[in-house]
């Protein structure tokens, strides 16, 4: 996610986990792992890699690997919604449906950084 | 694959051979174990598409890369090493962490497809069969395209338009040049390898010929387009860096490109001639000769591909990837050959091990350097429609940007090259 550090994701995710979580609840109830499509999340996550897949530290483009679904899930609405900045990840996210979004979410969490 | 390595490689070809490992070879001999896919070309899209087939189907497909380069330097980000941001060891790349994936990966040129007999002929006589295959060959040059330019010519008047020894000469000129010289870069006609390419190049030599104190030298882009990319954003960074270093020509100023003289370094325009210390001059390109040999390419010299799947419209067994296809509305850059390259990877280990497939998704961000901390960037995402590869959203710098967001687009674009260089090489 370039434009947003490490540190700038958590500032947000900590100001914005609480209405994500409620947005999350009305939207069905569905939970970012229940139900979200592995398979999907693997072959959307080779648009991800073109960026992401060395971040380091102190990286423009931060490491998105392990990072915990509801956060995830956050900030790629957030980038949909245009609350965070940087065209190229507002572009990327655009087009991601809530079912998108929860499948690269469930795939980040759970599978490993390439060495 | 560079032009030097495409003439050279017959002296070679015989002795590379003798070294290939026998399991390369193995299934058309033994009986065939698994589904082959042969990729022709180690670049970011053929690469990509070798290691994502490899590592997604965990050895059920039989992956052969060939490439004649053990080492690849990337024309992405070459233009840094011309402005000096960049070495060129930091834009070279190996094969290991490729074979690592499991990927066969063969140093030897592909000189022929027959695709009747589904086989990739090499240089010096081997056949490799295949039940898909990818090309992925990149550009060559058209070098008729300019009156009086020819592969000789580029010896003196260097297009640089491949990495190697081209960028080598480029770079050596460019350091060479006193105050008062005048460059004449000759842009290329759509459609070509990286849009943004020749104008942010146009910045790396003023930027060059800034620092060593330069007061009176020139650029002079002759260009056969009446417009560019990202050509507001940059004029405006030419005239803020470079004030009245560089002058674009579009062809109502310059009445047409009548030819160059690598002799005397003349650039003759219908309204001037223009007698160049340095002159790049970058021909029109199409599809490299192996994919046009193989009747994959149309008219236009490109090669034109089902936008669902990056499949070649003319056999349904082929896959055309990177500068070699006519993306549609996509640009022909690195990025897009690396997005390309995974839906044809996914759509190949569909067809061949019967793996889920899905829609096709494409993307690409183009980032150019105008001066040092000053990056303007361009993107979009693509998918299917209208019969080729559409646009559905973008992106573009703007005008008037405050200079941390430039400062920010070039670190981003450092980090973008890391990415994109592990997606590819491992």
């Amino acid at each position: 996610m370039p434009g947003a550090t490490a540190g700038q994701i958590r500032s947000t995710l900590s100001t914005s986990r609480a209405i994500a979580a409620y947005l999350l609840m009305i939207a069905g109830g569905v939970t970012a792992s229940y139900g979200a499509d592995a398979e999907l999340g693997r072959y959307l996550s080779s648009e991800c890699m073109t960026c992401h897949g060395t971040a380091k530290a102190d990286s423009t483009i931060p490491n998105i690997f392990g990072l915990g679904q509801v956060h995830f899930v956050e900030v790629l609405r957030a980038y949909r919604a245009k609350a965070l900045p940087n065209p190229v990840m507002q572009t990327i996210a655009g087009r991601l449906n809530d079912d998108d979004i929860a499948a690269l979410a469930l795939y980040f969490e759970t599978a490993r950084k390439p060495n | 694959m560079t032009e030097m390595t495409r003439r050279n490689f017959s002296l070679f070809a015989g002795a590379s051979l003798a070294t290939l490992s026998t399991p390369l070879f193995a299934p058309a001999v033994l009986g065939q174990a698994k589904p082959r896919l042969v990729v022709v070309g180690g670049g970011p899209g053929g690469a990509t598409v070798a290691r994502y087939v490899a590592k997604d189907s965990a050895g059920a497909v039989d992956v052969t890369l060939i490439e004649p380069l053990k080492n690849f330097t990337t024309c992405f980000f070459s233009n840094l090493y011309v402005g000096g941001f960049r070495d060129r060891k930091s834009l070279t790349h190996n094969y290991d962490n490729v074979r690592k994936s499991g990927v066969n990966v063969v140093h030897v040129m592909a000189g022929s497809i027959d695709r009747d007999k589904k086989t990739v002929m090499l240089a010096g006589g081997a056949r490799v069969p295949y039940d898909r295959l990818v090309i992925a060959p990149g550009i060559d040059l058209k070098w008729d395209s300019v009156p009086g330019y020819s592969e000789a010519a580029a010896q003196t008047m260097p297009h640089a338009w491949k990495p190697g020894a081209q960028t080598e000469l480029l770079v050596k000129k460019l350091n060479a040049l006193k105050d008062g010289a005048l460059i004449v870069m000759v842009a290329p006609p759509n459609p070509f390898r990286c849009p943004p390419g020749p104008y942010e190049r146009a910045s790396m030599f003023a930027h060059v010929l800034k620092k060593k104190g330069h007061k009176k030298s020139k650029i002079i882009i002759v260009d056969p387009k009446p417009a560019f990319s990202k050509q507001a954003v940059f004029m405006e960074g030419w005239e803020k860096h470079y004030p009245g270093m560089i002058e674009w020509q579009d062809p109502k100023i310059h009445g047409g490109i009548k030819g160059v003289d690598a002799k005397t370094g003349e650039v003759k325009t219908d309204f001037s001639t223009y007698k160049a210390a340095l002159a790049n001059v970058i021909p029109a390109q199409m599809a490299g000769k192996i994919a046009r040999d193989a009747g994959l390419a149309d008219q236009s010299g490109f090669c034109p591909i089902d936008p669902e799947s990056m499949k070649s419209k003319v056999d349904a067994n082929v896959f055309v990837v990177g500068d070699a296809a006519i993306p549609g509305d996509m640009p022909k850059s690195a990025f897009s050959a690396n997005s390309q390259a995974k839906v044809a990877a996914m759509i190949i280990r569909a067809e061949l091990t019967k793996s889920r497939a899905f829609p096709a998704r494409y993307s690409n961000t183009c980032w150019s350097l105008i001066a040092p901390d000053d990056d303007i960037k361009i993107g979009a995402s693509y998918e299917p429609g209208e019969g080729k590869i559409k646009q559905t959203t973008g992106f573009i710098s703007q005008k008037g940007e405050a200079a941390d967001v430039r400062k920010q687009n070039y670190k981003e674009s450092v980090d973008w090259y890391n990415g994109i260089v592990a997606d590819v090489f491992g």
